[in-house]
């Protein structure tokens, strides 16, 4: 695992599982979400065009505002496992 | 005069207690492993096992029942067997073994652990019938498959999985460390004997040996039920364990115990048992599905007997309720999706016809579990074979190990439970694995699931080969491929809206 | 892609299981059912997925784990005799219809009933209250399955607790025969306190306690194995069936003599394992210094019950020599008794 990359948990919306992944500290949350949507939208999950991936921390409510789609892993200060929820929304 | 009859003298056999005079009573039955609950040896003479048997009658019976069930000759004919079956069942039957060969004969410890610490002497007793028992069922269970890895070597995984890092391995033996391997002997009474054999083994074996008659694998079903006979009377010593608990005051580390095992020993039952009869058993050949069995063999009648012993059923009851009806799909679709990475071939099991009964079984399953199918199934169809693998790592339950999912589509239940403890991260599948978490972390936080073994440096560099590698996928046999090779998506080229 | 399992060269087809696969001939049963089963054995730190706090998880490693008595591959060990579960009870269930014949026979003879006058009295010393001492050793028998090194050491220990059991169910039966013909001596009610106060006992007494917590798991195969259950059989089975031919109590005879049959399987999987980890000075040393240890205990033991027994006079000294003679061939030669 190269030294600035972190290991999250996606919640990614209508997949049946929890994934994990590696995102690097550099990577902003388009980025982030790009990288969690390549192994799952078209094989488990129907993709949807016209929407894009918005990401947030989850929470047990679910009502955690997304990040700024520029924000980095690192301005948003996500640590190891950290879960996130990966969703479609309007463009 | 002849023989006497067993009732004139086997109490006397079971009458074996005495005073220690070289050695303290505590030296001789240390808390750790005979009693940390402090009962009485008086009150644990009490025990009365229901199921009374003799060293006479047991050799007698049981001999027989290997004469029935296991020799050279049904061995063959199993291997004959092998040649005609459906390579879904062949698949059934290569996870079972490989669960289940090395599982029941690591049995034979802790029932050892009964024979020399219970301070009950017909306890004593019992656990020694309960590893003979379990030495009967590892290796009969490791002689059938024996005959079949000249066909397959897949069939290697019956001796070799146990010894395997492989994911399910990991989960399964986690299981078992837990409630047999390291624990007391009454607490290892409630959580084997009780929650395992007596709560769930019931339904595997009554189960799968009816589902495998249907197929025509007489050889398995007999055998099954063979090994059910023998369980059905060790698991009898969980019962009376529990009676003494309750009347001394222990009512609540009783329930601990069973409310821990029961949903432990579930989240890998499930697997073992939901998926071969939800998915693997040929539609036509369904005795019932896995929520009719649980319902029949577990939620009304194991709900009663543990009504019966002085128990509350456990707190986690509606969080079960609904588990019955979503573990063992979200894992079918999991080991399909990842099929690479066990030692069978599984079978999707969702053509048009068999999605049909699926909703009909199970309300919703369509407008859930049929959302990700439908991805897949458009993958085949369409020959992007590419897409219909899994090719990256899910998140796994830090006390389960399996993989954390549940219901997919619009609910998007899936979600980890996570603890911070000690500065490290875990992450569970449910409240209930978290639970079970809390209740001991110096017994549970050590451990590195195979997640943590891809950040300690334990698989290293944890690329996707190396895992698979790690767990004997392409080392042991191949890993598995889809055990029909999409012959089953035929018929979605004839009824192209079922898919929808 | 690398997510997608590699197909390009098959794995060839196997003969037999992997593990067995370099062996030049074909595996038998025995080696096919009994080999390798164990999980716990690998990680000598971590036996098992639970923490090292956890009790159990410490009991292991201390007291197998880190057990002087070592062995650099315990798997491989074999029980010469090649039991299996099945072939076990198949052998079991035919001496069992011969104890029932034995039985059967002397009770149509009224046994029970025509003894020489004092020799129920002596079976109620020296007999009956045997099934503590005979549970005892099956006891410590599941000790040594419990914390088995491997697979096929831990059959050889099933097989042989259940064997004491075996024997604990007809003595228990034989109680309660005596019991019925002669009511009046205390049959199936005072064992226990025979037991634990008549000083022909005691000696065994201690043995078997000490044998029992001793939790090392080396050190508890050498009492056990090579001490105290080679003196209980060669004393509370063998002489005391002397003693019973002697009165002409042909049935306990013969049971002893039926019973010494599991004692001599017993000794050929223990000479086995001795040989086994005859691999290194220390090993050899450890055992022989356990021997010393315990030899006294169990010397004790064959003389407090053996001086008791009546009718024959070179009992302790009879038991005693079988046991060094067991020992002796062991390799391990005792100081001259006396």
């Amino acid at each position: 695992m190269a030294v600035n990359s972190t290991p999250i948990l996606c919640r990614f919306q209508y997949d049946c599982h929890i994934r994990l992944f590696d995102v690097d500290q550099a990577d902003d949350m388009d980025a982030v979400a790009a990288k969690c949507a390549a192994h799952i939208v078209g094989r488990q999950v129907a993709s949807q065009p016209d929407k894009i991936l918005r990401v947030r921390r989850t929470t047990d409510d679910d009502n955690a505002p997304p990040f700024p789609r520029d924000m980095t892993v690192e301005a948003a200060e996500l640590t190891r496992f950290e879960q996130l929820d990966v969703y479609f929304d309007v463009a | 005069m002849a023989l006497l009859e067993r009732s004139e003298w086997y109490d006397l056999a079971r009458t074996t207690n005495w005073t220690p005079k070289y050695a303290t009573e505590d030296e001789l039955y240390p808390a750790d492993m005979s009693d940390p609950y402090g009962i009485s040896t008086e009150e644990w003479e009490t025990f009365d096992e229901p199921y009374k048997v003799t060293f006479r009658e047991y050799v007698a019976v049981q001999r027989e029942k290997d004469t029935g069930a296991y020799s050279v000759k049904t061995a063959l004919q199993h291997s004959d067997y092998y040649d005609v079956a459906d390579p879904a069942y062949l698949s059934m039957l290569k996870m079972h073994y490989g669960a289940i060969a090395l599982s029941e004969y690591a049995a034979c410890q802790p029932d050892a652990r009964t024979a020399r610490f219970s301070k009950a002497p017909g306890m004593r007793n019992m656990g020694l019938f309960a590893f003979l028992d379990e030495m009967r069922h590892g290796q009969i269970q490791l002689w059938f498959p024996h005959a079949l890895v000249r066909k397959d070597r897949q069939f290697d995984w019956a001796h070799e999985a146990q010894h395997s890092n492989n994911w399910a391995v990991l989960s399964g033996r986690h299981l078992m460390d837990d409630v047999m391997m390291t624990r007391d002997v009454p607490t290892c009474a409630i959580m084997l004997s009780f929650a395992f054999e007596t709560g769930l083994t019931n339904v595997q074996l009554v189960g799968l040996s009816e589902d495998a008659a249907k197929v025509g694998d007489h050889t398995f079903s007999n055998l099954i039920t063979s090994i059910q006979s023998d369980e059905a009377r060790h698991a009898q010593i969980g019962t009376p364990v529990i009676e003494i608990m309750v009347r001394n005051g222990k009512k609540a580390e009783a329930q601990q115990a069973l409310d821990i095992a029961f949903w432990r020993v579930w989240r890998v039952f499930a697997i073992l048992t939901g998926v071969p009869m939800d998915y693997q058993f040929p539609l036509e050949k369904r005795a019932m599905s896995f929520k009719e069995y649980m319902h029949e063999f577990v939620i009304t009648q194991f709900q009663r007997q543990i009504l019966d012993v002085g128990l509350d059923r456990p707190w986690y009851w509606d969080h079960f309720l609904d588990d019955v009806e979503n573990h063992h799909h979200c894992q079918q679709c999991g080991i399909w999706s990842w099929r690479q990475t066990v030692w069978w071939n599984p079978t999707a099991g969702v053509g048009p016809r068999e999605r049909e009964w699926l909703e009909e079984k199970y309300p919703g399953w369509n407008a859930s579990f049929g959302t990700y199918w439908d991805v897949v199934i458009d993958n085949i169809l369409n020959g992007r074979d590419e897409l219909a693998w899994g090719d990256s790592m899910t998140a796994v339950c830090n006390m389960c190990q399996i993989p954390i999912s549940h219901r997919p589509g619009p609910e998007w239940r899936a979600r980890a439970h996570q603890l911070d403890y000690e500065g490290r991260r875990y992450s569970f599948c449910t409240p209930v694995c978290k639970w079970i978490f809390g209740t001991d972390p110096v017994r549970y936080k050590d451990h590195h699931s195979i997640v943590d073994r891809m950040y300690s440096g334990e698989i290293e560099p944890p690329t996707f080969d190396n895992i698979l590698k790690y767990m004997g996928c392409g080392e042991v046999s191949e890993g598995g491929r889809d055990a029909h090779d999409y012959a089953w998506i035929e018929a979605y080229r004839t009824q192209p809206q079922a898919a929808e | 892609m690398s997510y997608l399992p590699d197909t390009s060269k098959p794995m060839e087809p196997l003969k037999t299981w992997s593990h067995l696969a370099g062996d030049r001939r074909r595996p038998t049963e025995y080696e096919v059912v009994s080999t390798n089963l164990l999980w716990s054995t690998k990680d000598p730190k971590a036996p098992w997925a639970m923490g090292p706090g956890t009790p159990l998880t410490k009991w292991f490693v201390k007291y197998r784990n880190e057990s002087p008595l070592v062995h650099d591959d315990w798997d491989a060990f074999r029980d010469p005799d090649k039991l299996v579960y099945r072939t076990y009870t198949m052998m079991q269930d035919g001496q069992e219809n011969y104890i029932d014949g034995l039985l059967d026979e002397h009770s149509k003879n009224d046994h029970d009933a025509t003894m020489p006058e004092a020799w129920p009295r002596e079976l109620a010393r020296f007999y009956t209250p045997s099934r503590y001492l005979i549970h005892a050793v099956q006891m410590a028998s599941a000790y040594l399955v419990q914390l088995a090194r491997s697979s096929t050491i831990e059959n050889c220990c099933m097989f042989q607790a259940a064997d004491q059991y075996r024997w604990v169910c007809r003595i228990a039966y034989r109680t309660s025969e005596l019991a019925k013909a002669h009511p009046d001596l205390g049959f199936g009610e005072k064992e226990r306190q025979i037991w634990e106060d008549d000083p022909a006992w005691d000696g065994f007494r201690e043995l078997v306690e000490r044998t029992l917590v001793t939790y090392d798991w080396g050190e508890h195969f050498a009492a056990l194995q090579l001490v105290a259950k080679p003196c209980v059989d060669e004393a509370a089975i063998r002489q005391l069936g002397r003693a019973a031919k002697n009165q002409g109590d042909t049935l306990l005879g013969m049971l002893s003599d039926a019973q010494l049959i599991d004692s001599e399987r017993s000794r050929r999987w223990t000479k086995a394992l001795v040989e086994f980890v005859d691999q290194n000075d220390r090993n050899r040393a450890l055992l022989k210094e356990w021997i010393e240890k315990w030899t006294p205990l169990g010397d004790r033991a064959i003389d407090a019950y053996c001086a008791a027994l009546p009718g024959i006079e070179d009992a302790a000294d009879q038991a005693k020599a079988a046991v060094r003679r067991f020992r002796a061939d062991l390799g391990f030669r005792q100081p001259q008794l006396g």
